[in-house]
């Protein structure tokens, strides 16, 4: 009987949830759903769940895990089909009948960590910042005309130092957690401050699109290169902490 | 153990890993140990007999390596666990490294009155029942759950690395695990 190669099973995935990743985790209850149903046990007993050359239910999986951004949609959806016959007939054959709930957690943490994980800024913050970037864009607009007009006129023209290094490579794929947090930090503390990095419009539009998600919007990619970028651009921006209250005290 | 008796046997793990162990024949083994069939039955009552030393075999040398590797500078039972993936990570992406014996017995073998898969079953028990111990060590409440959760993550990144060599589906095995024992760690 191969079950995990059959049109039902993956009739009953497709309509199983809203989302990709859903769909891929609900492989684990509804084969055990099935082994609960009657008879179904004595009727598989001695017989394998899966053909050796059955590939329907994990070209489906391909399909889901590259659907929810995994990294390795083809390895992830094999890890989870292997896992999923191990934990059948572990329950079949082990009687051990929370089998298919462990592997359901640990297929959780598989697709956690082959998949992007985002953390977000809460949204006032973000307008926060958005407001204050498209403030900085209005004042660099109008001194990019007064540069241009000095340019004409200025005969040497020092090269300006590169705006971001070169990024070193990393075999990582995710960035480590110390990292993350050590970015996310420095984005909250913009958060109190004045900040303007009138730079920001001259740069390459993908490191341009990095700024904008990462530091205005605060959707911090787990990517350590696209993180490392984000870093570099926050240490060219001005900053000003003088409270808004105090400054104007002093004027 | 013979010379000739040893060079049978890893002979034998090589074919079994790399060709399938039903579509090895013995003639297949003995032309590439250089005996012949007479020598290997002397050794050997049958091939059957040859496929469960092969098993045995192949699981004791891992074990042995791998309880080296966890019991070296004296680590703490948190550290065994929590390094567990590292090592089977260096030992997957080592040169050598041909598949898990017990893991593809079972699938080719999949009948379970089979003694083969009555071995790897058991292999696979044991091995599993390995990794709730250095769970319960490590003060883990569900040391058997997170012990099936690690087996299956281990098992999982074996059969797709032995589909595909140098997949790296142990790396996000490893990270995977590091997120269920980090979880069963502060549970």
């Amino acid at each position: 009987m191969d079950i995990l190669n059959s049109d039902w099973l993956i009739k009953m995935l497709e309509k199983s949830s809203q989302t990709p990743r859903g769909r891929l985790l609900s492989l684990f209850d509804i084969l055990e759903d099935w082994l609960e149903a009657p008879s179904i046990r004595e009727q598989i007993a001695g017989y394998t769940i899966a053909k050796q050359n059955g590939h329907l239910l994990q070209d489906y999986l391909t399909l889901q895990a590259s659907k929810a951004n995994a990294y390795m949609p083809e390895m992830l959806a094999n890890q989870l089909y292997f896992m999923a016959i191990a934990a059948t007939q572990e329950k079949l054959h082990a009687k051990n009948e929370k089998s298919l709930m462990h592997a359901k957690n640990a297929a959780n943490a598989l697709i956690f960590a082959q998949t992007k994980k985002e953390f977000r800024i809460t949204k006032p913050s973000a307008y926060a910042i958005v407001a204050s970037f498209v403030g900085t864009m209005i004042v660099a607009g109008g001194l990019f005309i007064i540069n241009s007009d000095q340019a004409t006129r200025t005969p040497h023209i020092v090269p300006a130092e590169p705006l971001i290094q070169p990024v070193s490579t990393t075999s990582e794929l995710i960035a480590s957690p110390e990292q993350t947090a050590a970015l996310i930090a420095q984005i909250e503390l913009m958060r109190h401050g004045n900040c303007h990095f009138i730079e920001a419009l001259q740069l390459p539009d993908n490191i341009k699109g990095i700024y904008i998600n990462m530091v205005v919007h605060g959707q911090v990619s787990t990517d350590p290169r696209e993180q490392q970028i984000a870093m570099e651009l926050i240490k060219k921006t001005r900053c000003n902490y003088t409270p808004m209250l105090m400054a104007n005290s002093t004027s | 153990m013979s010379l000739l008796r040893e060079k049978i046997l890893s002979t034998a793990t090589n074919l079994f890993q790399t060709q399938g162990i039903n579509s090895t024949g013995v003639d297949n083994i003995v032309a590439v140990a250089g005996t012949t069939k007479m020598t290997l039955y002397k050794y050997f009552r049958t091939k059957e007999s040859l496929i469960l030393e092969v098993l045995q075999k192949n699981q004791q040398d891992f074990q042995s390596w791998l309880d080296e590797k966890l019991n070296s500078n004296n680590k703490k039972p948190s550290d065994k666990i929590q390094q567990l993936f590292d090592f089977i990570e260096e030992w997957i992406n080592a040169p050598g490294f041909i598949g898990v014996g017990f893991i593809k017995a079972s699938a080719e073998f999949p009948n379970e009155e089979n003694p083969i898969h009555q071995l790897s079953s058991q292999q696979s028990r044991e091995f599993r029942q390995f990794i709730g111990k250095l769970a319960a060590d490590a003060n883990i409440r569900d040391a058997e759950g997170l012990a099936l959760q690690l087996s299956l993550l281990f098992e999982g990144a074996v059969q797709a690395e032995q589909m595909k060599r140098g997949s790296g589906a142990i790396k996000y095995a490893k990270k995977a695990a590091k997120i269920l024992i980090d979880g069963a760690i502060k549970n």
